[in-house]
C-alpha cells in the first residue's frame, strides 16, 4: 500500500475510533435503525438466487471490461429501485421468483459462453433482471418501520456483492484465468437451472 | 494502466492535526452531554447525521457531488448549503410552517444521488439553487423533527451546521486526496446507491400518504 493510501487509511481509522464513543454515549430514540439496516442488508444474502445473480453481474462486467465493468454497478441499483417501486406499489409483476432464478441461468450462461454483446444490449439484459430483484426487495419495504435503513441495507449489500463479483472477475489476469471465470459462470448457470427446476410445478 | 495521481498540494500532517482536533471535540463529556449545560443541544445537533440516516445520506451525496464540480465550487457548495441551513433552521424556530419540507430528505437523496451517479455538472446558477434549496430544507426539517426534544434550538442549529461542515470536509478531503479513475467510479456508484434509496423512500412515503388520504 502506498504512503498516501496508508495515511488516508490511518486518518479514516482515527476518525472512526474517535467517533465511536460519541455514538455509544448518546441516546438513540425512535425506530431501530440498526435493526432495519441489518434486515435490509441480510435480505439479498438470504437468497442464493439473489447472491448468485449479483455475483454474476459483477463477474460479467469484469469479463466485458471497460466501460461495462463500471457502468453496470452504477446503473444497476437505480434500475433495481425501479423494480422496488413496483413492489412497494403492489403492482403485478408475474413470476418474480422465476425471473430471479432465470437471471442466474442467463447471466451465468453469458459468462460461461463469453458472450460480449454491445454495452446497451448487456445493460438492457441486466436491467431487465434487476427489476425482478428489486421487486422482491421492494415488496417487503412497506412492512418495515426503519424504511430508510432497510433500503440502505439491501442496496449496499447488493452493491457489495457486485463488487465481490468484479473481484472474482479479476481472476482473468491470472494464467488461464479466462477459462476459470467461464467455468465459474457455468457453475452459476447450472445452479440457476436447478433453481428454475425447483420452481416448476411438480 | 490506471493512473494514480495524488494531489501534491495536500498537507497530510495539517489534515491529521485538524482531524484529531475535530475528532477530540466529538468525544462525549458525561457530565455535559445532557441536562443543564447548554452544550448538550449543540452536541445533539452535531450528531444529527449519525442518528438520522435520512439526514446523513443527502449530506454524503452533497459532499460527493461537490467533489465532482470545479475546484471553485467544491468548497463553495457546502458553504452555501450551511448558510441556507442556518436560514431554514431560523425559519423553523420562528414558527414558519412548510409542509413540503417533510419530503426534503428523500428528494435530496434522489436528486443529489442522480447528479453524483451521472457525474453531471449543471450551470452554476442551478448548482447554487440546489445548494440553497437543499440547505433551507435540511435546516428547517432538522429543527422541526427535534422540536419536542431540544431546549435550546439555536444551539442545536449551530451544532447541526457544524456537523454538516465536518462531514463534508472529511469526506471531500478523502475523495479529493485520490483523484484516480477508480475513486471517481466509486463516487458514482455511491451516488447511484443514494439515488436508489431516495427513489424507494419517496415512493413509499407517497404511497403511505395516498393510503392515508384514501
Amino acid at each position: 500500500m502506498g504512503w498516501h493510501a496508508r495515511h488516508a487509511a490511518q486518518q479514516l481509522s482515527m476518525l472512526v475510533v474517535l467517533i465511536t464513543p460519541a455514538i455509544a454515549a448518546a441516546h438513540v430514540t425512535g425506530e431501530s435503525v440498526g435493526g432495519g439496516f441489518l434486515t435490509g442488508f441480510t435480505h439479498p444474502l438470504r437468497g442464493p438466487d439473489h447472491v448468485l445473480a449479483m455475483l454474476a453481474v459483477g463477474m460479467w462486467g469484469a469479463q466485458l471490461g471497460a466501460p461495462a465493468i463500471w457502468v453496470l454497478p452504477v446503473a444497476f441499483p437505480m434500475v433495481m429501485a425501479l423494480g422496488g417501486v413496483l413492489g412497494i406499489l403492489r403492482l403485478s409483476l408475474p413470476a418474480v421468483e422465476f425471473g430471479v432464478a432465470l437471471s442466474v441461468v442467463m447471466l451465468g450462461g453469458a459468462i460461461a459462453t463469453d458472450r460480449r454483446p454491445p454495452l446497451p444490449v448487456a445493460a438492457i439484459l441486466v436491467g431487465f433482471f434487476a427489476v425482478f430483484h428489486g421487486y422482491a426487495h421492494g415488496a417487503e419495504l412497506p412492512g418495515q418501520t426503519a424504511a430508510v435503513a432497510y433500503c440502505a441495507g439491501f442496496v449496499i449489500a447488493t452493491g457489495l456483492i457486485h463488487l465481490t463479483g468484479i473481484g472474482i472477475g479479476f481472476v482473468t489476469r491470472a494464467p488461464r484465468g479466462a477459462e476459470i471465470l467461464r467455468a465459474g459462470g457455468g457453475a452459476i448457470s447450472l445452479a440457476g437451472i436447478y433453481l428454475v427446476w425447483q420452481l416448476l410445478p411438480k | 494502466m490506471i493512473p494514480t495521481r495524488v494531489d501534491p498540494n495536500f498537507q497530510p500532517r495539517a489534515v491529521s492535526v485538524l482531524l484529531l482536533a475535530i475528532g477530540l471535540m466529538t468525544i462525549p463529556l458525561p457530565a455535559s452531554a445532557h441536562g443543564s449545560l447548554a452544550a448538550g443541544d449543540f452536541y445533539t445537533g452535531l450528531l444529527q447525521p449519525v442518528f438520522h440516516l435520512d439526514a446523513l445520506l443527502p449530506l454524503v451525496a452533497l459532499a460527493l457531488w461537490s467533489t465532482q464540480l470545479d475546484e471553485s465550487e467544491a468548497w463553495r457548495v457546502p458553504a452555501v448549503f450551511i448558510g441556507a441551513a442556518l436560514v431554514g433552521g431560523a425559519a423553523a424556530i420562528l414558527g414558519f410552517k412548510v409542509q413540503a419540507a417533510a419530503w426534503a430528505p428523500q428528494t435530496a437523496m434522489l436528486v443529489l444521488g442522480l447528479l453524483v451517479a451521472t457525474s453531471l455538472s449543471p450551470p452554476k446558477i442551478i448548482i447554487l439553487a440546489l445548494a440553497v434549496t437543499g440547505g433551507l430544507a435540511h435546516g428547517y426539517a432538522g429543527l422541526v423533527n427535534e422540536q419536542g426534544t431540544i431546549q435550546r434550538p439555536i444551539l442545536y442549529l449551530l451544532g447541526a451546521c457544524a456537523g454538516v461542515g465536518l462531514l463534508c470536509f472529511h469526506l471531500e478531503s478523502l475523495v479529493l486526496r485520490f483523484r484516480t479513475f477508480w475513486m471517481r467510479i466509486s463516487v458514482r456508484v455511491a451516488g447511484s446507491w443514494i439515488a436508489a434509496i431516495g427513489l424507494l423512500i419517496s415512493v413509499l412515503e407517497f404511497s403511505r400518504a395516498a393510503r392515508g388520504h384514501g
